[in-house]
């Protein structure tokens, strides 16, 4: 065995050594980083005929823990549908405002009790004044719940497209990476792919495929998101579907709508689509009935003047929209009636009759009040139960988390025992080449002699 | 299980800030003392809340009707009774007149004292109260009802009832009308008797009395009508009264947070958040650096 052979040895152990704690140090700067797989080096003996030539690294390998990944990008979706739920019905919920005067609930009470203020005192220009304007009062908190609702609705078209240019961007990534992990794979594309495919998740229902070479497929419910070099872009469509804008996700090719059922989107779909045009049909409902059932009573009454088949609210509310009063009692309030045909001044029987109506089943089976109530415990119910499961689903991510993280997370102990460990053997090593280099010496010295 | 850095931080900060919303919310219901203001904090509850307190404004616009219209009954009895009053003067004056003894100058001063109650006893009819004719049937703003004219008292208003709810089922009428005053025929026994004294007609004098306690009588039926719908009121009064006293608890009973329960529960919950950050720093900053 020549001497310059021990000079080569140590050269490679140097090397290999200075490697594993540029990986190392590469591991702790990524201490913190939530997508970065830890790096490990696996060291190997280079054989060579007849004798070993010491060590040499491997390229330093990246670790997986492919199982708690796959299902965290499953549950991901399930949380970025009970985010977007929260957020938004949240704020349906707020719309309502229940928890002030200035609820519906409360402001059809006033209304009832202006009616029974008026049956005390039918006599009365005041009691009818005080009609009219609890009257105004409860179609202005009728018309600003629908504007409210319906501006929530628009502001989450912008939402929506949002998220699919995000999820757009996201594609045309993965396929970038795609491209180059064919020709040059590396550790820190796949950090940055798996990255991705983690917000994605979020957004969206995706179905992940991954090749043996690193490159990867997604799916949603079947359709192509990226596939071998093709990118499937998604845009956003409005069409107007039982006199309700639908909000849909489709291929930008248009040839196929999206069946979007987990993932940010699917909670805003929902929520745009089907959860707030029920609401307004509901409120809608509640505006045309208490119209109609008030409007039938009082225009078979009479005023002090003896004028009668006078509507209270307008005679063409349709909704919450157009939910007003009749312009003409809403100029001159003395029009609104208090008795029957022949009856005098002191009657009350139209304006009782009127206040009765609270207790009446007014929409669909139910009293005007039991209505609305059913709807907004509806609204806090699925609020309600929405809270508890995406707490849940915290729980189930962040224990995937720790699971994927027990493989791939970064422990600060483990690698500065390792950095002890090879800069002693570092430091070994740079011993041996000074004793060769001392053995050479020793040689050089025994020629001169 | 290897436990790495990110996992520390994960955990820590969840819990830290699971802590942290749970002393929110408990300080929320401590300054707002309510523990369900919205549907979604509770949502049977609220739901609850929001029936017993329908239930409950509705009872307190029937309260308010109650009030009035006991109002309204006891100016009406007391009218009746002043009715009353008068019919039993008469009676004693035809009594005293009926007296063969009498002489007509005598009859003719008693005559006059029963115009002056006859008088009195329309302005009675014409009562008001709250700026309604009592006595007038719907015709609450008629300027006077009851009109006196050469000794015949004739009537203008109506026969029909007013009417007040008093709770979801019942409506009770609240007026006599002045039908009904008229009904008593004391206006025409009045006149009559004080035809009688002036043509010093002994017999019709003495047939007086009687008709004149049967007027009084009359007056007592009414006056028990009326009576009886002020128990009646007394009576749904109470019911609502309690009802409502019941509805305030239960009401209180779902919304309203128990201050000693929330202050525990924030002390301890505190005792966690503090245990949690302690312990976080602790783990945080044992690591082998520290060793090496």
């Amino acid at each position: 065995m020549s001497i310059s052979r021990i000079y080569e040895l140590g050269k490679r152990s140097l090397l290999a050594y200075q490697s594993a704690i540029h990986t190392t140090s590469g591991n702790v700067s990524n201490m913190n980083n939530e997508h970065y797989n830890r790096r490990r080096v696996e060291v190997t003996n280079l054989i060579n005929i007849g004798s070993g030539l010491g060590i040499t690294l491997e390229q330093s390998i990246r670790l997986r823990q492919q199982f708690a990944e796959k299902q965290l990008w499953m549950e991901n979706q399930h949380l970025g549908k009970f985010e977007s739920y929260d957020m938004f019905l949240g704020q349906v919920e707020d719309i309502f405002a229940e928890d002030t005067a200035a609820g519906l609930s409360n402001i059809l009470n006033e209304f009832w009790n202006a009616w029974n203020d008026l049956a005390n005192d039918p006599e009365s220009t005041y009691a009818r004044t005080l009609v009219r304007d609890k009257g105004v009062q409860l179609t202005d908190t009728f018309q600003r719940l629908h504007t409210n609702l319906k501006v929530l609705q628009d502001q989450m078209v912008p939402e929506v497209q949002n998220k699919v240019a995000k999820v757009n961007q996201i594609i045309h990534k993965i396929n970038d990476i795609n491209q180059t992990m064919r020709h040059q794979p590396s550790a820190d594309l796949l950090d940055q792919r798996d990255r991705l495919i983690h917000d994605l998740s979020k957004i969206i229902n995706i179905n992940v495929k991954e090749k043996d070479n690193g490159e990867v497929s997604l799916y949603v419910e079947g359709l192509i998101l990226v596939s071998d070099g093709k990118v499937q872009e998604l845009s956003t469509r409005l069409t107007p579907q039982n006199g309700q804008i639908k909000l849909q996700v489709q291929q930008d090719n248009g040839a196929r709508t999206l069946n979007i059922n987990s993932g940010e989107l699917a909670g805003l779909l929902d929520i745009h689509n089907n959860k707030i045009p029920d609401y307004l049909n509901r409120l809608d409902d509640l505006a045309r009935n208490i119209a109609e059932s008030v409007n039938a009573v009082h225009r078979d009454g009479y005023n002090l003047a003896g004028i009668t088949n006078i509507d209270f609210f307008s005679d063409t509310v349709s909704g919450a929209a157009d939910f007003r009063l009749n312009e003409a009692v809403y100029l001159d309030p003395s029009l609104i009636a208090t008795r029957a045909d022949g009856e005098a001044e002191g009657s009350n029987s139209i304006a009782l009759a009127i206040y009765n109506l609270q207790f009446q089943d007014l929409v669909k089976g139910d009293t005007a009040a039991d209505y609305y109530q059913s709807m907004i415990t509806g609204i806090g119910n699925l609020l309600h139960e929405n809270t508890f499961q995406r707490q849940s689903q915290e729980l189930i991510v962040r224990q995937l988390e720790n699971r994927r993280d027990a493989v791939t997370g970064v422990s600060l102990d483990e690698e500065m025992a390792k950095m002890m460990q090879y800069e002693q053997a570092y430091e070994a090593a740079a011993r041996v080449l000074r004793t060769v280099d001392q053995m050479v010496e020793t040689l050089l010295n025994l020629r001169s002699v | 299980m290897r436990i790495t850095q990110s996992m520390i931080v994960r955990d820590t900060l969840t819990q830290v800030q699971s802590n942290r919303l749970t002393m929110h919310q408990i300080q929320e219901r401590i300054s707002t003392q309510k523990k369900v203001q919205k549907a979604s904090d509770d949502p049977a509850g609220y739901s609850r809340i929001q029936r017993y307190r329908t239930a409950s404004d509705q009872n307190e616009q029937f309260l308010k009707n109650i009030f009035q219209s006991r109002n309204w009954i006891e100016t009406t009895v007391s009218a009746l009774e002043n009715f009353h009053d008068f019919s039993n003067v008469a009676k004693g004056i035809a009594i005293q007149a009926a007296d063969g003894a009498i002489s007509p100058d005598m009859r003719a001063t008693y005559a006059e004292s029963l115009r002056s109650i006859v008088d009195e006893a329309v302005a009675v009819a014409n009562t008001r109260f709250l700026g309604k004719n009592i006595f007038a049937g719907t015709h609450t703003t008629h300027p006077q009802p009851f009109t006196l004219d050469a000794g015949v008292v004739s009537y203008a208003g109506n026969d029909d009832p007013i009417q007040r709810k008093i709770s979801a089922s019942n409506v009770i009428i609240i007026n006599t009308t002045g039908q009904q005053i008229m009904d008593t025929n004391f206006f025409t026994e009045m006149d009559n008797l004080i035809t009688a004294l002036e043509t010093n007609d002994v017999p019709a004098i003495q047939n007086g009395i009687d008709i004149m306690a049967g007027v009084a009588k009359e007056f007592e039926n009414l006056m028990t009508v009326s009576a009886s719908s002020l128990y009646g009121l007394m009576m749904m009064e109470t019911r609502l009264n309690e009802t409502n006293v019941d509805l305030a608890a239960y009401i209180a009973d779902e919304e309203n947070a128990i201050l000693e329960e929330e202050i525990v529960k924030f002390k301890a919950q505190e005792i966690a958040y503090q245990a949690a950050l302690q312990s976080a720093a602790d783990v945080m900053r044992i690591n082998i650096l520290r060793y090496l």
